[in-house]
């Protein structure tokens, strides 16, 4: 299983990735949405983790791009608002397209549980 | 009392002392001669001595001498007649010397051989203490006096010499025996006593004189007065003259005598020195009783004295009698003199004290006497007038010569006109002015002269007092009031004035005989004596009471009376003024009338009204029975009857009904008549009367005299009114006055009337204009207040009220800023002050308030000048901006909050990304120690067998394994980088987490001193997650940058929406480019204040909307990003809130700036800012 972590923060990449290894995903990552867009392109990917504040290719535009060209793919969109902040622009992620919404900060659990619930699905 | 001490008192004292003086020096005289006296007497005593002494000596000598003869012319004898022959020589000898007391002839044995006392023959001599042994001794021996037994009592001196034969060689001869002779001392006396007579003769001495001798021892051998046995030592008893002469001196003393208790004069002389004496040394005393001495002079001083005392004494006496009289006549006088002083300062203080002048002059007109009174009246004091002339000090000039004249002839003829009698005249003041005085004098005949005194009395009082008298007699007589004047015991009139009799009509003399209970009807005597009892006792000093008098004729009328005593005790009498008062009482008839009616009209509001009760007070009063009123119709051109009235009991009905009904035109009927005429018409009987249409009913009623006047309003007639009385009566000028104003009163009624009644519905207008206002500015929130030019408050809305607690009563009228508000006076005064000296508005945009309940509010206060055509009001209005400047506040927090909202999803994810990873990198390093903890065993074990030599086979394998499982080489790579990672996240997340805070200011109104570039730091810090993306953001901030007054909260808000601005710009411009923007931050010190420029590569503000930037609610962005209030907030805080400045540089395409500046020093106060409109 491979997932694909967008986001521009390279410490939270890392953390992700090392997180995710552990449980045995194949983790592939992309600092920012153009870049994530090419990956998938190019790599068979099952989850995305995106994150919602980024440059350029704003978060949700990333998840709107994403689910037009990889309509299978399934999204995770990660937003940096607290658990109870910003609740719309998690709305508006699932809208977009994000099959799941998590809110910085989650719990390792938190991740693979959603993660495992998609590939699941 | 005598003053003085007694004079003379001395003088008998003088006597005395003179007298004494005297005595004494006489005694010293008498004692002077008397020394004198005892010295004469002493030294004829002590000659005496001497004489007797040498008497004595010669003698002596004579014997010494003889016995030497004697042994030389001894016969020459022998045998046993040789003593017989001797005796017989002895014999012959003694016979021719008698003084011989005893001669013998001693032999060598000292055996009396021969002497002249036959019975001493044959006796040794030495045994009788003759001569002793005697041999040897060649001269002649002198025995000292001594009684021997030879010549038995009889005291001798002796001599012996030895007998030589052959005699005549007595140097060489051999002793044979020894011739010796005894001279009785007795025999010696007498011839001492015979020298002393023979000395008592030749001198004067005339008393008895006492002689004694002595030895050389001092015993007495001989003396005058053969007294004692035995013999006496003086010297040894002490006599002084003893003692003197027994040591050889010659002189007299005064001294005791040894055996009697007197004073002698003791005179004493030794024996002449003579060689051959040698052995007697005797001395001679002669003595004298002092007192005999002095005898003579005592005597003689007795006599004197006696004599003296006869004559000195009573004269003496006489002396001391006469000084004696002398004092007390002395006293007498002095007493006398006293006397006559005392009399003379009595009549001075009676002549002072007198009431009347007293002056004393002498025959020559000169003054003498001038008295306290003299000076008080014509003004001299004495001093100045004494000795001059009276004439030119009181006596008028012409009246000089008179007196002059008089004075000549008094003396001679004893009469005067003017002196010595008592008249009226004047008298002349010190200042000139004459006054009258009364004036008598009288002679007093004098040793100097004749002297006039003269009492004088300064009369001007009595004068005037008389003058006044016969005025006021004068006055009461001509006064046309009634005087009289009654006795109080019988009530007889004793004084009637002229007044009095014309009015009552009787005669003086026929009044004599009359009481005032004659003419009283009203009073009986004794309701009268009760009256004028007060004024009798002296209760009252007056008494006014009304009654009626009663004339000759009988007619009446009514009088106040005016009583009064006057006069004491037995000349008290009734004095009593009487006042026709009729014609006062029908003045205070009217004037009472007047009074109620001036009354009537202000209570009333009609005429109607008025009309009735003026009538009813008229007609009461004055004694009418019927009033009417009649009022214009000025349609029908008619009076028309609209009130009347009657007096109660009058039948007056029908004709009254019949007034009712009428309606008189012009010219008909009394009413018609005064409404054609416009004037008072007067009917004295209304039944005889043509022009009277009621005339039968008014006969019916018994009404005859009637008139009525007009009641003008504008100058025509609006009513008449009409009187009706029962009887007749001619018009009265009095009462037609009365009446004329009466019609003026109700024609001023009338008119007030009508003002009053336009000034209500004008009233009523204007306070319903007032009212509106009021309710006008009621609706207002703003209150407003207006003051006049002084300062004192004349509108003051209900909002003023509410907001200062004080309410409309309470402000109007007071001065402005006496009134208890608590906001700065200073401030608001001056802001009025400056107002109406400008003439125009100033705001204040928050004035600070205090209110009556403590709490605090804002006030938004705009001051404007109102200028009236006298003066500038000032009007104050403004509203209670406390509860907008809190929204405001809030909205300033809600921006705030907003804008952090807006970056709350940013510094949200800023904050939870790192917590994320941080706790992943956290749980990956734990299990990563987990893993190579299993790493670390196998290897330990692989280690453990090693040591024993001894390895398992799978544990390579499974060492190998375990590191394969661990992924060593990937955890010895993620290992430490996520360590790293995580320290890295943990010091962001502080430095955010330090940042909010600085951002997140509590909000206050209190300006601080601000680090800005360190706000400014905590800024972008805040702000990095919307720029991080878009630009590169750097900061240039000055170092030296001075601590800025600001309010930190607002600063950073302000600079947050820039960075924010710039950040959005320079998105717009990198979207999709894949590249970054520029943002760049500057903050330097210019001139007076601190610059910043936020400059961005962003996209520009074109030209048009530049200056619009600022406008609340402008934006650029789509609907949902912003809401403009950034810049206008923004704009808000640096130029308001700090008085600075924003300003914009923009170029499109290019990118912008802002630059703030904010001032240094401090402006505006804190809270309130001012602004000029």
């Amino acid at each position: 299983m491979t997932i694909l972590i967008i986001d521009d923060d390279q410490a939270l990449r890392d953390s992700l990735r090392r997180t995710l290894r552990r449980e045995g995903y194949t983790v592939l990552e992309a600092a920012e949405g153009e870049e994530g867009l090419k990956v998938v392109k190019s790599h068979p990917v099952d989850v995305v983790l995106v994150d919602l504040f980024m440059p350029g290719k704003e978060g949700l535009e990333t998840i709107g791009e994403l689910r037009r060209s990889h309509p299978g793919i399934k999204i995770i969109a990660m937003s940096g608002g607290g658990k109870k902040g910003h609740m719309d622009v998690l709305k508006a992620a699932k809208l977009m397209g994000a099959r799941r919404v998590l809110a910085k900060p989650f719990t390792r659990e938190e991740l693979i549980d959603t993660v495992e619930q998609l590939l699941v699905n | 009392m005598l003053r003085q001490p007694e004079r003379y008192g001395w003088l008998p004292l003088l006597v005395v002392a003179i007298t004494v003086a005297a005595g004494s020096i006489v005694l010293l005289g008498l004692s002077m001669l008397e020394d004198h006296l005892l010295n004469r007497s002493g030294r004829n005593l002590q000659w005496a001595a001497m004489e007797m002494a040498e008497k004595l000596d010669l003698v002596l000598f004579e014997r010494y001498g003889d016995i030497q003869i004697l042994a030389d012319t001894l016969p020459e004898a022998g045998g046993e007649q040789e003593g017989a022959q001797w005796t017989q020589h002895l014999g012959k000898v003694q016979k021719a010397y008698p003084v011989y007391g005893w001669i013998g002839l001693l032999d060598k044995t000292g055996r009396v051989v021969a002497a002249t006392d036959s019975g001493a023959v044959g006796k040794d001599a030495g045994g009788m203490g003759l001569a002793g042994q005697i041999e040897g001794k060649s001269a002649v021996t002198v025995h000292d006096a001594r009684s021997h037994d030879l010549l038995e009592e009889h005291k001798t001196v002796g001599f012996s010499v030895p007998v030589t034969v052959p005699p005549q060689s007595r140097r060489f001869s051999p002793f044979h025996g020894t011739l010796v002779t005894h001279i009785k001392l007795s025999d010696l006396d007498a011839i001492v006593t015979r020298t002393l007579q023979e000395i008592t003769t030749k001198t004067d001495v005339h008393q008895r004189l006492e002689y004694q001798v002595l030895n050389r021892h001092g015993q007495v051998i001989v003396e005058s007065l053969h007294q004692q046995e035995g013999s006496l030592d003086l010297v040894a008893l002490g006599v002084q003259s003893a003692r003197l002469v027994t040591a050889g001196q010659t002189g007299f003393v005064m001294e005791n005598h040894a055996r009697r208790p007197v004073q002698v004069l003791t005179g004493y002389a030794p024996m002449p020195d003579r060689k051959e004496l040698q052995e007697l040394g005797w001395g001679v005393l002669v003595r004298a009783d002092s007192k005999a001495i002095l005898a003579p002079i005592h005597s003689t001083v007795r006599t004197v004295t006696m004599w003296g005392m006869g004559i000195f004494l009573p004269l003496w006496l006489f002396l001391l009698w006469t000084m004696g009289r002398l004092r007390s006549e002395w006293r007498r006088t002095e007493v006398g003199k006293h006397a006559s002083e005392e009399a003379q300062h009595l009549l001075q203080s009676i002549l002072d004290n007198a009431l009347d002048a007293h002056i004393l002059m002498d025959h020559e007109g000169l003054v003498v006497g001038w008295n306290l009174k003299a000076e008080a009246i014509f003004g001299w004091p004495s001093e100045e007038v004494v000795g001059k002339p009276l004439e030119e000090l009181i006596i008028p000039p012409e009246d000089r010569e008179a007196l002059r004249r008089d004075l000549m002839k008094f003396p001679s003829t004893g009469k005067g006109l003017l002196l010595d009698k008592r008249f009226e005249t004047e008298g002349r003041h010190r200042e000139g002015r004459p006054f009258p005085i009364e004036l008598s004098s009288i002679s007093v005949k004098t040793s100097r002269g004749n002297l006039f005194s003269v009492f004088i009395r300064d009369i001007t009082e009595r004068k005037l007092a008389e003058a006044e008298e016969v005025r006021l007699w004068t006055i009461l007589n001509a006064s046309l009031n009634e005087i009289y004047m009654f006795r109080p015991d019988t009530l007889r009139f004793t004084y009637v004035n002229l007044g009095a009799l014309s009015n009552i009509g009787y005669t003086m003399e026929a009044m004599q005989a009359m009481t005032p209970l004659d003419i009283k009807p009203e009073m009986t005597e004794a309701s009268f004596r009760e009256l004028v009892k007060p004024l009798l006792t002296g209760e009252r000093e007056k008494l006014v009471f009304q009654t009626v008098h009663r004339r000759k004729n009988e007619s009446l009328y009514p009088v106040e009376v005016q009583l009064q005593v006057v006069g004491q005790g037995q000349n008290q009498t009734f004095l009593a003024l009487i006042y026709d008062i009729t014609a006062r009482l029908e003045q205070e008839r009217r004037q009472s009338t007047e009074h109620a009616i001036a009354k009537i009209l202000l209570d009333s509001d009609s005429l109607e009204e008025a009309s009735q009760k003026i009538q009813e007070t008229v007609c009461r009063t004055l004694g009418w029975k019927v009033g009417v009123l009649w009022k214009v119709d000025e349609q029908a051109q008619v009076l028309r009857c609209v009130a009347e009235w009657k007096v109660s009991r009058t039948q007056a009905e029908t004709f009254l009904e019949q007034t009712r009904r009428s309606a008189f035109p012009c010219g008909a009927g009394l009413p018609g008549r005064v409404w054609e005429s416009g004037n008072v018409e007067w009917i004295s009987d209304v039944i005889h009367d043509s022009n009277f249409p009621r005339a039968p009913f008014a006969a019916e009623a018994g009404v005859h005299t009637g008139f009525a006047f007009p009641i003008r309003l504008e100058k025509k007639v609006y009513a008449v009114m009409e009187f009706f009385a029962s009887d007749i009566r001619e018009p009265e000028r009095k009462l037609l006055d009365m009446f004329g104003n009466l019609a003026a009163q109700l024609s001023q009624f009338l008119r007030r009337k009508m003002a009053e009644v336009a000034i209500t519905a004008a009233k009523a207008i204007a306070e319903q204009a007032v009212g509106e206002k009021a309710a006008l500015l009621a609706t207002v929130e703003a209150f407003f207040i207006r003051l006049t030019d002084s300062g004192v408050i004349c509108e003051w809305t209900s909002q003023a009220e509410k907001l200062f607690g004080i309410s409309l009563p309470e402000a109007i009228g007071r001065t402005f800023s006496d009134l208890p508000i608590g906001w700065s006076w200073e401030t608001v005064q001056e802001t009025i002050n400056r107002v109406t000296q400008t003439i125009s508005s100033v705001h204040l945009d928050k004035v600070r308030l205090v209110t009556l309940e403590n709490t605090q509010r804002f006030i938004r206060l705009t001051v404007s000048p109102l200028c009236t055509d006298a003066s500038v009001d000032v009007v104050l209005m403004g509203e209670d901006v406390t509860e907008r400047l809190d929204l405001e506040r809030e909205l300033v927090q809600a921006q705030k909050l907003e804008s952090i909202g807006q970056l709350a999803a940013g510094i949200a994810h800023e904050i939870n990304t790192p917590t994320q990873y941080v706790g992943d990198n956290v749980r990956f390093l734990s299990d990563s120690f987990a893993d190579l903890l299993a790493v670390l065993d196998r290897n330990r074990e692989l280690l453990a067998s090693a040591k024993t030599g001894i390895c398992p086979p799978g544990l390579i394998e499974a060492c190998e394994m375990e590191m394969r499982r661990a992924d060593l080489d990937y955890l010895t790579e993620e290992i430490p980088k996520a360590i790293a990672q995580s320290a890295e996240g943990i010091a962001r997340v502080a430095k955010i987490v330090r940042a909010m805070k600085d951002f997140a200011h509590p909000d206050n109104d209190e300006m601080t001193h601000v680090n800005l570039n360190k706000a400014i730091e905590s800024t972008v810090i805040v702000a990095h997650n919307e720029w991080k993306y878009v630009a590169d953001l750097t900061t240039d901030l000055a170092p030296d940058l001075p601590l800025v007054p600001c309010l930190l909260g607002q600063f950073n808000q302000v600079i947050l929406n820039m960075i924010v601005n710039a950040a959005h710009a320079v998105g717009d411009v990198v979207r999709g480019t894949g590249q970054k923007g520029a943002i760049s931050i500057v903050s330097c010190l210019v001139g007076e204040c601190a610059e910043i420029r936020i400059t961005d590569t962003g996209t520009g503000i074109p030209e048009s909307i530049r200056r619009r930037v600022f406008d609340p609610f402008f934006t650029t962005k789509e609907v949902g990003k912003g809401t403009g209030q950034g810049l206008a907030i923004a704009r808000s805080v640096v130029v308001d809130k700090h008085r600075g400045t924003i300003t914009v540089e923009s170029q499109v395409g290019q990118g912008t700036t802002f630059i703030i500046r904010l001032p240094l020093n401090r402006s505006g106060e804190m809270g309130e800012m001012e602004q000029a409109a």
